[in-house]
C-alpha cells in the first residue's frame, strides 16, 4: 500500500510538472504572430544596447576583455536560439518577408558577436564592431516599431 | 567581533537566497520594467523571511527539531512524503541552476570555455562541501558573499530619488492593460516567493543544530535572522534600484545573469566589476551550497539517518552520499547545455508550491507550548504567521496559473 502511494504521488508530481512545462512550451510554438516578432525584436534590441554599452565601457577601459569575449558568447547562443525557433515556426506566405527580414537582422547581429570573439580584444576591431551594432540596433528599433 | 561572525549562517541563507542567479536576472528585469513600483514585494518577502527563519531557528534551538522533523510530525504522512519528493526534486534542479550560475561567473571573471568553468565548479564546490566543516563553510561563502555590496553602493551613488523609492514600498498597480497587470503580479510573486524558498528555511534550522544553538542562542538566532536576511533583502533592492538608474533609461532588458555586472562596471569600471563577479561566484555558490545540503538534510532527516557537515564526511555515510548525488545530479543537467537561468525560474515557480505546507509545519510547531515551553510564539508573532500563511497560500495557488498565462512574464 505505502509503495504504490509512493509511486502514484511520484507520478502525480512528474504529470504536473511535464503538463505544466508542456503548455508553457506549446504557447510559443504557436503560429507567428507579430507580438512574437516584437518579442524577438525587443529581445534583439535589449542585447545590441547591452553589447553597445560593453563596448563602450571596454573602450573607456572599464572592462576587461575576458568579460566582452564571454558574455557575447552567451549573447550569441541566446541569438541562436531565437533564430532556430523563427526558423521552425509557422508561417503563411505573407509572413515570408517579414520572418526573413527579421532573421536577416538577426543572422548580422549574430555575425558582430563573433568577430567580438574572434577579435582578441584589439581596439581597432573593435571599434567598427561598435559602429556596426550601433547601425544594427537602429534597424532594429526600427523593425520593432513596425511589429509594435 | 566574535559576535558579529556568529551572523555568518543568517548571512549565508540570505545572501544564497535572495541573490541567487534567478534573482540576478529577475530582480533586474523588475528594475527596468516597473523601476520602484515592485520594492513592495522585496520588503514583503523580506519581512516573511525573517519572521520564518527566526520561527524555525528558536524550534531548532529548543527543541533540536530541523524543518524536515516539524513536516514529518505535524503532516499526515502521504503529504509529508510528498513534500520530501516535491522539494528533493526542486532542491537538485536549483542546485544545477546555481552550478550553471557559478560556472559563467567564473567564464566572466577568469575567461575559460564552457565545459572546462562547469567542471571547476563542480569539483571547487564538491571539495569545499567535503573538506570544510561547516561553520568554515558558512563563513566563506557569507563573507565573501559580501562582496556583493558592491550592488548597494551602486545603487546609492545612482541617487534615487527617496519619494519614489518610499512610494514604491507602498504596493499599488501599473496603468496598463489586463496582460501587462498579470505580468507586474508573476514578477511580484516571483519576488516574493524567491526571498521566501523553501530550501531557505530547511538548510538555516539545520545550520542552527549543526551551530549547536541551545535556548542560550535565541539571541543570535534573533539577529542572525533579522540582520542576514535584512541584509538579503536589502541586496535585491538594490539590484532593482540600480537596474532601474542605469539600465532602464537605455532600454537594456537583461536576459543573462552576467548583466547584472555590468552596473558595477559603469560608475566603478573593472574594480566595480571584480567585485560584482566575486561577490556572484560566492552568493549564487552559496546558494548551491544551500541546496544540496538542504537537499540531503531533508531526505536524511526524512528516514532518520545520522547527519551533519559538523563532522567528519565518513561519520555521516548516507547523508554524505546525497550531497553527493545532489551535486553529480546538479552537474550532469547542467553539461547538457540546459540554460540555468530558466530551470531556476522553474524552480521558483514550483517551490512556490511546497511553500505553504513547509511553513505551516513551523508556525504550528513554533506556536505549540507542549514543544515549545516559555519559548513559543507570541501572539503578534503568531498572528502575523497567520498572516503570511494566507499570502503563501494565495502564492502557490496563483503562481502555476500566472507562469502559463504570462508565458513566463514574457507576455
Amino acid at each position: 500500500m505505502q509503495h504504490k502511494t509512493q509511486f502514484i504521488v511520484g507520478i502525480l508530481i512528474a504529470v504536473i510538472t511535464a503538463a505544466a512545462i508542456l503548455i508553457t512550451q506549446t504557447n510559443s510554438e504557436q503560429p507567428l504572430t507579430n507580438h512574437d516578432l516584437h518579442q524577438q525584436l525587443s529581445d534583439l534590441n535589449s542585447f545590441a544596447v547591452e553589447v553597445s554599452l560593453m563596448l563602450d565601457q571596454y573602450k573607456q577601459d572599464k572592462l576587461d576583455f575576458n568579460y566582452l569575449k564571454y558574455q557575447a558568447q552567451k549573447i550569441d547562443k541566446n541569438i541562436d536560439d531565437f533564430y532556430s525557433q523563427l526558423e521552425s515556426t509557422t508561417v503563411d506566405a505573407s509572413q515570408k518577408n517579414d520572418l526573413s527580414s527579421v532573421e536577416t537582422l538577426i543572422f548580422q547581429f549574430g555575425l558582430q558577436l563573433k568577430f567580438i570573439e574572434s577579435s582578441q580584444g584589439d581596439a581597432a576591431k573593435l571599434n567598427q564592431i561598435r559602429q556596426s551594432i550601433q547601425q544594427l540596433h537602429q534597424q532594429i528599433t526600427e523593425s520593432e516599431q513596425h511589429y509594435a | 567581533m566574535r559576535k558579529a561572525l556568529e551572523l555568518t549562517l543568517g548571512v549565508l541563507t540570505a545572501v544564497g537566497g535572495f541573490v541567487d542567479i534567478g534573482e540576478l536576472v529577475f530582480a533586474v528585469q523588475a528594475g527596468v520594467k516597473y523601476q520602484y513600483l515592485l520594492l513592495w514585494s522585496l520588503l514583503v518577502g523580506t519581512i516573511g523571511i525573517i519572521l520564518f527563519s527566526e520561527m524555525c531557528g528558536r524550534v531548532a534551538a529548543v527543541t533540536k527539531k530541523p524543518v524536515m522533523d516539524l513536516v514529518k510530525q505535524t503532516l499526515p504522512k502521504k503529504i509529508a512524503l510528498t513534500i520530501l519528493i516535491f522539494s528533493s526534486l526542486l532542491n537538485g534542479l536549483t542546485c544545477a541552476a546555481e552550478l550553471g550560475g557559478v560556472a559563467i561567473a567564473f567564464q566572466l571573471l577568469i575567461g575559460i570555455a564552457d565545459t572546462p568553468a562547469i567542471i571547476l565548479t563542480f569539483v571547487l564546490l564538491t571539495g569545499v562541501i567535503w573538506v570544510f566543516p561547516f561553520k568554515v563553510i558558512e563563513k566563506l561563502f557569507g563573507l565573501c558573499g559580501l562582496a556583493l555590496c558592491v550592488f548597494i553602493v551602486v545603487a546609492v551613488t545612482t541617487r534615487p530619488d527617496a519619494g519614489q523609492l518610499a512610494s514604491g514600498l507602498i504596493p499599488k498597480l501599473p496603468s496598463a492593460n489586463l496582460q501587462d497587470i498579470l505580468i507586474y503580479f508573476y514578477f511580484a510573486l516571483g519576488l516574493i516567493s524567491s526571498s521566501m524558498m523553501p530550501y531557505e528555511v530547511y538548510f538555516y534550522a539545520s545550520g542552527g543544530i549543526e551551530d549547536h544553538w541551545t535556548p542560550k542562542d535565541l539571541n543570535v538566532n534573533r539577529v542572525t535572522a533579522g540582520v542576514g536576511m535584512t541584509l538579503g533583502g536589502l541586496l535585491a533592492m538594490a539590484l532593482v534600484v540600480a537596474a532601474s538608474q542605469l539600465f532602464g533609461p537605455i532600454g537594456l532588458l537583461p536576459q543573462l545573469h552576467g548583466t547584472s555586472a555590468l552596473m558595477a562596471v559603469i560608475p566603478f569600471g573593472r574594480t566595480g566589476l571584480f567585485f560584482a563577479l566575486v561577490g556572484i561566484i560566492f552568493a549564487v555558490g552559496g546558494a548551491a551550497v544551500e541546496t544540496s545540503l538542504a537537499g540531503a538534510y531533508n531526505i536524511a532527516q526524512y528516514f532518520g539517518w545520522k547527519w551533519g557537515r559538523y563532522t567528519r564526511p565518513e561519520v555521516t555515510p548516507l547523508f554524505t552520499v546525497t550531497w553527493l548525488l545532489i551535486l553529480v545530479v546538479a552537474f550532469v543537467i547542467i553539461m547538457f547545455d540546459i540554460d540555468p537561468i530558466q530551470l531556476a525560474e522553474y524552480a521558483i515557480v514550483f517551490s512556490v508550491v511546497v511553500l505553504p505546507f513547509t511553513y505551516y509545519a513551523v508556525l504550528k510547531t513554533s506556536s505549540d507550548a507542549s514543544q515549545m515551553g516559555k519559548h513559543k510564539n507570541s501572539r503578534v508573532i503568531t498572528i502575523l504567521g497567520w498572516i503570511y500563511m494566507v499570502i503563501v497560500v494565495v502564492i502557490a495557488l496563483a503562481a502555476i496559473p500566472l507562469m502559463i498565462l504570462t508565458n513566463m512574464g514574457k507576455g
